[in-house]
């Protein structure tokens, strides 16, 4: 379903409005959350430029970070046909699929902020899309993080490749950006690895976008150690 | 007086279920005794359980279940089979089910997938706990090109609860990421039915005390999720055994008493 679409996106080219979406600018507060990496800085375990390649490659390759990508294409055309039962349900499976409270607080306050923009902009989620109120046991529901960010891509009309494309690309710059702020590498260094890391990028945006993020694994239970670990920080930065 | 919760039903070979005891509290205790002594690979083993209203039971398994190499074994699939495992639950209204297997280990060359299943009515509660050791490390032996998988799936009242997909083999044995060198990982579920205090996360952490290995633990949105990694099976079940107790106590039941099928040799509760 796409509401009266606003004046502007109807004639832009998508690629312009997907600059648009992966930019710093975007107000989604993406700026406050680590995923773990403070956990990992202070651990010791992640204190160079090097390692947190190793890092970053490593959930690019087996993360749940994944898992969120192969859906996107799978939401996207669950959205275009107005399927919005099937659009929760992946929704929800794919928040649950986050085992620390942080960074599912995360990918539901981010989630929610991009809809509310979209929303804002001229595209408002369908009343049917699930907004229930919220209750102490049902916290609001709206849209995680991932299916917010396809329903962008929808709003948008990005076509899924570029959308997984940039949504690993969006994850490794706001995680790289973490980094910078927490120290074990400086912004050139920053840049330096988010370019090496592109090839790797482009290559499993390519092969997620074909994968039912169903049948993926994840191997990240080091990552899922260290959001888990988050909470127990004597001092916090971020808020993941 | 809590009422008696009784089994029906029945196992098919490899599968036995010895028999059942039941707990002053009412508990049915259920031990599953798999009787060919491990795992190959192409075994297929299922186990479904149904909970009515307002039943509680406890599953354990009578030993720690092995699960041979498969890699390289056969010439007709050199490449390995996997064995699997299915796991059923349906839990009715103010069901209580508590799933506490023995520890599973993977021989090297192992190829081991389980999937769990979990449907939740409104009001019930599932506790699961599963520790495994990837490959027999006390021989210095590792999983080499074995893999683990292990797929959890809870719905409560049709809407998903908890998700895992995990898989352990290859690169994530020893990165950081993953197991970071590692012989065990342990993982405990709690799907409560009402989401539970920060304190009693507080607890949980204070029952780290004493054992070996990195354990953490969050609240879901309802109940918990623990998870450890590190070098000792024992740690790992003292942890959760420790968890279990603090969940009865959160739920207002009788203190757990350790099935009569358990090898420890001491006291887990510390």
């Amino acid at each position: 379903m796409r509401t009266e679409p606003p004046a502007p996106a109807g004639t832009a080219p998508a690629r312009l409005l997907l600059f648009q979406l992966v930019s710093p600018a975007l107000p989604v507060g993406a700026f406050s959350y680590s995923e773990g990496l403070e956990v990992l800085v202070q651990q010791g375990r992640i204190s160079s430029a090097e390692a947190l390649h190793s890092w970053l490659a490593a959930e690019l390759q087996r993360g749940a970070l994944c898992v969120e990508a192969a859906a996107l294409a799978p939401l996207q055309q669950a959205m275009a046909a107005e399927q919005w039962n099937a659009v929760l349900d992946l929704d929800g499976w794919l928040l649950a699929l986050r085992e620390a409270p942080e960074v599912r607080a995360q990918q539901r306050q981010m989630g929610r902020s991009l809809t509310q923009l979209l929303g804002e902009l001229g595209w408002r989620l369908p009343t049917d899309a699930g907004q229930e109120p919220a209750t102490p046991a049902t916290p609001a529901r709206g849209l995680a993080w991932p299916a917010a960010w396809a329903w962008a891509g929808h709003c948008l009309g990005v076509p899924s490749t570029d959308l997984v494309q940039a949504y690993l690309y969006a994850w490794v710059a706001s995680q790289i950006s973490a980094a910078v702020r927490l120290v074990p590498i400086g912004p050139t260094q920053g840049q330096g690895l988010q370019l090496r890391l592109a090839p790797l990028l482009a290559q499993r945006a390519a092969e997620l976008e074909h994968t039912d993020p169903r049948t993926l694994w994840s191997g990240g239970v080091g990552a899922g150690l260290a959001q888990l670990g988050h909470t127990e920080l004597y001092s916090r930065l971020f808020r993941s | 007086m809590p009422s008696l919760t009784i089994h029906q039903g029945g196992a098919t070979s490899p599968l036995k279920i010895q028999r059942a005891y039941s707990r002053a509290d009412g508990r049915c205790e259920l031990p599953l005794l798999h009787t060919a002594g491990g795992l190959v690979g192409g075994d297929q083993l299922e186990i479904a359980t149904q909970l009515e209203a307002g039943s509680r039971a406890l599953v354990t398994s009578v030993a720690a279940q092995k699960v041979y190499g498969s890699i390289g074994r056969s010439r007709r699939a050199p490449e390995g089979q996997w064995a699997r495992q299915v796991l059923e639950f349906r839990l009715e209204d103010g069901a209580d089910l508590e799933w506490l297997p023995q520890e599973l280990v993977l021989y090297a060359g192992a190829l081991y997938e389980q999937e769990s299943r979990v449907e939740l009515a409104a009001d019930a509660s599932w506790l699961g706990a599963e520790v495994v050791r990837l490959g027999r490390s006390a021989d210095g032996e590792s999983l080499g090109a074995g893999r683990w998988r292990s797929s959890l799936a809870i719905r409560r009242a049709g809407r998903w609860s908890v998700v895992d997909r995990l898989e352990l083999g290859g690169d994530s044995l020893d990165h950081g990421h993953g197991l970071d060198g590692a012989p065990v990982f342990g993982s405990l579920v709690w799907a409560a039915p009402a989401p539970v205090s920060e304190e009693l996360l507080l607890r949980c952490r204070d029952d780290r005390q004493g054992l070996v290995g990195e354990m953490a633990c969050g609240r879901l949105d309802q109940g918990l999720v623990a998870r450890y990694r590190g070098p000792s099976t024992q740690a790992a079940r003292y942890w959760f055994t420790r968890l279990w107790a603090r969940i009865r106590a959160e739920r207002g039941l009788a203190p757990p008493q350790l099935p009569r099928v358990w090898p420890f040799q001491e006291s887990p509760f510390g």
